[in-house]
């Protein structure tokens, strides 16, 4: 059973959206505010009374090949009756016709369903804004970049991400090296200690992150870390209105892997900064195992947004939670050759002045 | 082994006398004529025991340098000391003697007479072959022009001419630097420490300074590009740890076996010059010395 969820204003009828700024579901068009959970008994007690349509299924007509069918979905908005149609991992989006949210409740209907999620906190004008000061005092981007900002597209965006708690025991043998030099006139002599060190503690880890959906750039969200799971809320499709929601395609089990590398590397590295006083130092062997180890699965809020400069596309992310904005910009080549002649001679010219002063 | 000499001005006023005694033997209508040249060349002779003595301010007697790089040489000492009045000079020698660096020098600067006219305002450059010897000493004028520190300036461009086997170069340098301190002198504010002409640097120093500033360019261009990239993986999970959950149970530093080694320290290098020094003028010629 698929459906579209939309929240209508018990005051006028229009859809409601979430405000990040209030943290409240509000109604764009009476400016009606509303606590989420008293919108969702609200809600609750409007389904009892009129459940939805949920026809739409029958709708996927038979002009989708098998396989495109099983990636993209229609929907009927409920507000408009206009057809949505969007890809199969898409849990929220905006009717193209009326502009009102709507929340895919398929999505996440006879799937996993999300434990948490951190509201958006910051706007699409926050994005922007973020985007502008993102660009300036780039010395090496080209000036056409610049001038030519336009963005293509900016979206909300739900991420879904697998966070991973453990304990971490781990011991580590390393081999290290100290040296002492002394001399008696005629010979220097230096000593070389050999040194076994070995090292054993724990920590707990706690919401390791790692990004569920195959469309996003792993990188690109590893980015924007971290989102601070302090603001994390027990999961309500209200949150999504006005927002995309992308479904995990990626399970929980493939991401196992990387969420272990990255807490193998942090013990590695703890551990390690306890050894000191030694010139030189390897690690010989380590050894890591988890205990009350546990996972859920959250949505994060992040601001996509794409450019397209001399036919490339250029894609960036800013965590909604923080505004930490992040997205490879382009260099400028004939800039970055000025600059090197110019910061190689300005600093000849520096160090030219220092030896003429100090000889 | 060869010897010059300058000619100086009265073995010229001694030539002239000789001349005229042969025309008294013309005749008699020449007499008047005769009474008159003898005249102006008595006055010329008085003239001539008066003339400026000039001690030989070129003395190649290691024969290191080539008739035309002593002409040069020689004039270009010879026009300093007319300039400044003051003696500029070089000896070379293959030997010394008895006598060290400074001693030989001291000895030759008193004997030849050095220091311009009746004064002993002179300073002169000794090379001495067979043990790579050099001393500049200095008198009169000499200690005023020539301080301590400026000595120790033109030394230290001399030798390094020397030890490369640029001897002309040497002689030359010590003449430039001579002319340049005397000039200097003159202006009431002579070369000292805190003042000294300021060299271009070396050719290693040039190595430097273009390696390094280019090195430093390209960081500094590497640095600002760095900043257009912003997207990188998180390789570590440092941020996810529980505050204060660390716990170190086990810490153990165990000390397994050492090694000595040990290598030759190099020798210091002995510092040349030095030597001398004083600033009397009455205590005679002194200066600075060395090997190179």
């Amino acid at each position: 059973m698929a459906g579209v969820k939309e929240y209508k204003c018990p005051s006028c009828g229009g859809m409601l959206q979430f405000d990040s700024t209030l943290q409240k579901m509000r109604c764009p068009y009476c400016g009606t505010e509303l606590e989420v959970s008293a919108l969702e008994e609200y809600d609750s007690q409007l389904n009892d009374q009129t459940p939805n349509d949920m026809t739409w299924d029958n709708l996927s007509g038979n002009a989708w090949e098998e396989q495109e069918a099983e990636n993209m979905r229609t929907y009927i908005c409920d507000s408009c009756g206009g057809e949505i149609m969007t890809d199969a991992s898409t849990a929220a989006s905006s009717c193209p016709f009326c502009g009102n949210p709507v929340v895919m409740m398929n999505q996440f209907s006879g799937d996993l369903k999300p434990d948490y999620v951190i509201p958006f906190k910051l706007d699409k004008e926050a994005a922007k804004t973020a985007y502008k000061n993102h660009l300036k005092g780039k010395l090496l981007l080209p000036k056409s970049f610049h001038d030519e900002n336009h963005i293509d597209e900016i979206k909300g965006v739900y991420v879904p991400f697998w966070l991973f708690n453990a304990d971490a025991d781990a011991a580590y043998r390393y081999s290290g090296t100290k040296k002492a030099v002394w001399d008696d006139g005629q010979y220097i002599y230096t000593k070389t200690s050999y040194y076994s060190i070995y090292r054993k503690g724990s920590m707990e880890f706690l919401h390791v992150p790692v990004e569920g959906s195959s469309k996003m750039e792993d990188d690109l969200m590893e980015s924007i870390e971290p989102f601070r799971f302090e603001d994390a809320i027990d999961f309500r499709t209200a949150y999504l209105s006005g927002y995309l929601a992308d479904r995990y395609d990626i399970s929980l089990e493939d991401s196992i892997e990387r969420a272990n590398n990255r807490i193998r590397r942090s013990v590695s590295d703890t551990l390690r900064s306890t050894v000191t006083g030694y010139q030189t130092l390897e690690e010989e062997n380590g050894k890591v195992s988890l205990s009350n180890r546990s996972s859920s699965y959250a949505l994060y809020p992040v601001w996509l947004l794409n450019t397209t400069w001399h036919d490339k596309r250029f894609t960036f992310a800013m965590n909604a939670q923080t505004g930490l904005f992040v997205g490879d910009l382009p260099t400028d080549n004939r800039k970055m050759i000025l600059c090197m002649a110019g910061f190689s001679l300005a600093f000849m010219l520096i160090i030219f002045l220092m030896f003429w002063l100090l000889m | 082994m060869r010897k010059r000499r300058y000619v100086t001005v009265h073995n010229r006023a001694e030539h002239f006398l000789l001349s005229p005694s042969k025309n008294m033997m013309r005749g008699y209508l020449l007499a008047v004529l005769s009474v008159c040249i003898v005249m102006v060349f008595t006055l010329a002779f008085q003239a001539g025991a008066e003339a400026v003595f000039h001690p030989e301010l070129l003395d190649d007697s290691a024969d290191l340098l080539d008739d035309e790089q002593f002409e040069k040489l020689n004039c270009s000492l010879f026009d300093i000391s007319q300039k400044y009045q003051f003696n500029v000079a070089v000896i070379t020698t293959n030997t010394l003697g008895n006598y060290d660096a400074q001693g030989y020098a001291n000895q030759m600067f008193t004997s030849r007479e050095y220091g311009y006219e009746a004064t002993n305002d002179g300073i002169l450059l000794l090379v001495s072959m067979d043990q790579r010897d050099w001393c500049i000493t200095r008198d009169g004028y000499g200690y005023t022009a020539f301080t301590d520190a400026g000595l120790r300036y033109i030394s230290e461009h001399v030798k390094k001419k020397l030890s490369a086997g640029d001897y002309y170069g040497a002689f030359t340098t010590y003449a430039e630097l001579c002319d340049k301190f005397l000039k200097k002198a003159e202006s009431g504010a002579p070369y000292d420490n805190g003042n000294l002409p300021r060299d271009l640097p070396s050719p290693g120093a040039w190595a430097v300074i273009v390696g390094l500033g280019a090195l430093l360019g390209v960081g500094v261009t590497l640095l600002f590009k760095r900043q257009l990239r912003t997207v990188r993986r998180n390789a570590a999970a440092q941020q996810y740890i529980r505050e204060g959950s660390f716990r170190l149970s086990r810490r153990e530093d165990t000390f397994l076996y050492s090694r000595v080694t040990r290598v030759k320290k190099p020798k210091n290098e002995t510092r040349s010059g030095g030597g001398g020094g004083g600033s009397s003028h009455s205590s005679g010629p002194s200066g600075i010395s060395g090997k190179f």
